[in-house]
C-alpha cells in the first residue's frame, strides 16, 4: 500500500513537472509572437541584451510585460477558480463568484467614463482595484460574519448583478460613442499594450493574494467532507473564509483591473486538471495555477496569430474556446453520473 | 481520564426549544447509546458536544476546560465527530478520504508519515473498506461509504468519538461489525457516544443509554432501566414486545399508540 502512496506522489510530481515545462514553453511562445516577426533565438538574445536595439525594445518593453501579465493573471485565475470551487464545493464556481470581477470592471469603467483613465496609465487599474475592494466589502456586509458558503454565493451574485447594472448604466450614459467603444473594448479583456507600470501596480496584489490562497490547501481538503466535519478536524472556518475572500479579492481584483474580464479560465482549468490530482483540492491549487497560466499564455499567443483585420480580444477568445471545453466536460460528467 | 461534558445547556432555533437545561457527559471507557424519537435533540446534543453548536446558556467542557477556549486542533486530535449521512463532495479515493482523519495530527505543511499511512490502512481494514482503497468514494454503495466515513473518524484515534447514526443504512452484518469496532475502541480506552434507533442493538452493545425526549434527558442508565414499557410509550408512543435471550434484552416495537 505504501508503494501506491509513493506512486501517486511520483505521478503528482510528474504532473507538476509537465505543467511547469508547458508554462515555460507558453511563456517563450508569448515572447516570440508579434507583428515584428522576431525569431525565437533573436528574441532570447534581445531579451537579455543591454543595448537599446529595436528588437530589445520590442521584446523588453512590449512583449515581456505582456507575457509576464499573462503568466500572473492566468495563474491567479486558475488558482482562485480551484480555490473557490473547493471552498463552495461546487464545480460551477468561478473566481468572480464573490463579486470581485464585476466590481473591478465597474471601478475601471468609471475611470474611463469620467475620462480619468486618460490622465495617467495607472488610474484605470487603480480604479479597478478600488472597485474590487468596495464590491467585496459590500458583499461581506450583505453576507454577514457567520455566513456559510451558500450565503456568500448569494451575496456575490447580488453584488455582481449590481455592478453589472451600473456598468451598463455607464455605457448607456456614455458622453460620446468613443468612450462607450473604449468601455466595451476594455470589458472584453486583453493583455495588449500593457506596460511594466501595470505589472508594478498589479503584481504585488496578485502575488500576495495567491500566496494567501495557497495556504488553504489543507482546509479545502477537509472541506471536501462539508463545513461541520472540517470544523471538527480542527479547521477554523472563519479564518478560511476571510483568507479566501482577501486572497481572491487581491489577486483576481488586480488581474481584472489590468486586463479586463477574462472568463472561463478559472472555471475550466480546475475541471481539466482535477482528475490528474485525484480530485484533491490541496493538490489542485498549484496545478491549476500553472494550468491557468498555460491556457492564458497560449490564448494570448493565439489572438496575436489569428488575423481578422482587427485584434481578437483575449476575453472573447477564452470564452470561445472555454465554452466547448465546458460542454465536453458536462457531457462527460453526464455520462459518468448516469 | 478525558471527559467531555455539557452542563445545563439550552439551545433554541427560531423560538423553538431544541435542548432545555440539559446535562450530559461521556468518559473514556464508556459506550453511551443516545436514543430518542426524531426531533428529540440527539443530533443537536452531539453537535453541542463537538463544539459545532453554539449554546445559549450552560457550558461545554473537555477535560475540565471550556471547549471554545481550547486550541481547536488539539481538541480535534482527541474528539472526533462522525456526521449523520456524511458524504464527500469530491470523488476522493477512499484512502485519501480516510487520511483526512489524520489531519489534526499533522502540521500545516507536514506530509503524512509512514505511521499515518499504517494507521489509515489499519482502520480501513477494520472497517472492511481496504479493498476499495483506491476507488473513488462516490462510486461506493451507501453502506460502503458509511464504513469509509467511520474509518475516517477512527483514523484520528480519538479519545472521544461522537457518532451520529453510524449504522443507519448498513446491512445487519456490517451493523454488528461497526458496533464491535466501537466496543473495541472503548475497550482500548476511548469514550463513544453513538446516536441510534435500533433499541436492541443499543441494549446489547452500550453500557449506558440516554433517552432524550423534547430536548431533555428522560431516562439514563442501563438498558433495563431506560427501555421500560413506560418510557417507550411516553417518548416513542409505541407499545413494544420485550424479551431476553442469553441475558440480553431485545425490544420489538409492536403497535403505535
Amino acid at each position: 500500500m505504501n508503494v501506491h502512496t509513493h506512486k501517486t506522489t511520483l505521478s503528482y510530481r510528474a504532473l507538476m513537472l509537465v505543467l511547469t515545462a508547458l508554462t515555460l514553453i507558453a511563456f517563450i511562445c508569448s515572447l516570440s509572437v508579434g507583428p515584428a516577426g522576431i525569431k525565437t533565438v533573436d528574441m532570447l538574445y534581445a531579451l537579455l541584451s543591454v543595448e537599446p536595439s529595436t528588437a530589445a525594445v520590442i521584446v523588453q518593453e512590449i512583449r515581456l510585460p505582456r507575457a509576464l501579465l499573462g503568466l500572473l493573471i492566468g495563474a491567479a485565475l486558475g488558482l482562485c477558480g480551484a480555490a473557490m470551487q473547493g471552498y463552495v464545493r461546487n464545480p460551477l464556481a468561478e473566481p468572480g463568484l464573490i463579486g470581485v470581477s464585476a466590481s473591478a470592471a465597474l471601478g475601471a469603467v468609471i475611470t474611463i467614463y469620467f475620462g480619468l483613465s486618460a490622465m495617467y496609465v495607472w488610474i484605470l487599474p487603480f480604479g479597478g482595484m478600488l472597485g474590487a475592494s468596495i464590491g467585496v466589502a459590500v458583499m461581506m456586509a450583505i453576507a454577514g460574519r457567520e455566513s456559510s458558503a451558500l450565503t456568500l454565493i448569494l451575496a456575490g451574485v447580488a453584488v455582481s448583478t449590481m455592478a453589472g447594472a451600473l456598468t451598463s448604466l455607464a455605457l448607456n450614459l456614455a458622453p460620446n460613442p468613443f468612450s462607450s467603444l473604449e468601455i466595451v473594448f476594455w470589458l472584453l479583456g486583453s493583455l495588449a499594450n500593457r506596460s511594466f507600470e501595470h505589472i508594478w501596480l498589479a503584481a504585488p496584489f496578485i502575488l500576495a493574494g495567491m500566496a494567501l490562497v495557497l495556504t488553504l490547501g489543507r482546509a479545502l481538503d477537509s472541506l471536501s467532507l462539508g463545513e461541520d466535519t472540517a470544523a471538527t478536524l480542527g479547521i477554523d472556518l472563519r479564518s478560511v473564509r476571510l483568507k479566501i475572500i482577501l486572497g481572491v479579492t487581491a489577486s483576481v481584483g488586480a488581474a481584472t483591473a489590468v486586463a479586463g474580464a477574462i472568463g472561463f479560465v478559472g472555471l475550466v482549468v480546475p475541471h481539466l486538471i482535477r482528475p490528474f490530482v485525484g480530485h484533491r483540492p490541496s493538490r489542485l491549487l498549484p496545478a491549476s495555477a500553472l494550468g491557468g497560466a498555460i491556457l492564458l499564455l497560449f490564448s494570448d499567443v493565439a489572438v496575436r496569430l489569428i488575423s481578422l483585420g482587427v485584434e481578437l480580444k483575449l476575453g472573447v477568445f477564452t470564452a470561445l474556446i472555454g465554452t466547448p471545453i465546458f460542454l465536453w466536460l458536462i457531457l462527460r460528467m453526464r455520462h459518468q453520473y448516469v | 481520564m478525558s471527559m467531555l461534558s455539557v452542563n445545563n445547556i439550552s439551545v433554541s432555533r427560531r423560538g423553538r426549544i431544541i435542548l432545555s437545561r440539559l446535562s450530559f457527559s461521556v468518559h473514556q471507557g464508556q459506550l453511551i447509546g443516545l436514543i430518542g424519537p426524531n426531533g428529540a435533540g440527539k443530533t443537536t446534543l452531539l453537535r453541542a458536544l463537538s463544539g459545532l453548536q453554539a449554546v445559549e446558556s450552560g457550558q461545554v467542557s473537555f477535560d475540565g476546560k471550556m471547549v471554545d477556549r481550547q486550541n481547536r486542533q488539539e481538541v480535534a486530535r482527541k474528539v472526533a465527530y462522525l456526521e449523520q449521512n456524511s458524504r464527500s463532495y469530491w470523488p476522493l479515493s477512499v484512502e485519501n478520504l480516510v487520511m483526512l482523519g489524520r489531519m489534526p495530527h499533522l502540521g500545516q505543511w507536514q506530509r503524512p508519515t509512514a505511521t499515518d499511512w499504517e494507521i489509515v490502512h489499519q482502520t480501513m481494514q477494520t472497517c472492511d473498506v481496504l479493498q476499495f482503497a483506491r476507488r473513488p468514494v462516490t462510486t461506493l454503495s451507501g453502506g460502503e461509504q458509511a464504513r469509509a466515513m467511520l474509518a475516517r473518524a477512527l483514523a484520528t484515534e480519538p479519545e472521544i468519538l461522537l457518532a451520529d447514526e453510524p449504522i443507519a443504512g448498513l446491512d445487519p452484518a456490517h451493523q454488528l461489525d461497526v458496533m464491535d469496532k466501537l466496543q473495541e475502541l472503548v475497550a482500548e480506552g476511548a469514550g463513544v457516544v453513538v446516536v441510534m434507533h435500533d433499541l436492541s442493538i443499543a441494549a446489547r452493545y452500550c453500557n449506558r443509554l440516554t433517552l432524550l425526549f423534547e430536548g431533555k434527558v428522560t431516562s439514563e442508565g442501563d438498558a433495563a432501566t431506560v427501555l421500560s414499557a413506560q418510557n417507550l410509550m411516553q417518548c416513542y408512543g409505541i407499545d413494544a414486545h420485550f424479551g431476553k435471550m442469553d441475558d440480553e434484552l431485545f425490544v420489538i416495537p409492536r403497535n403505535r399508540l
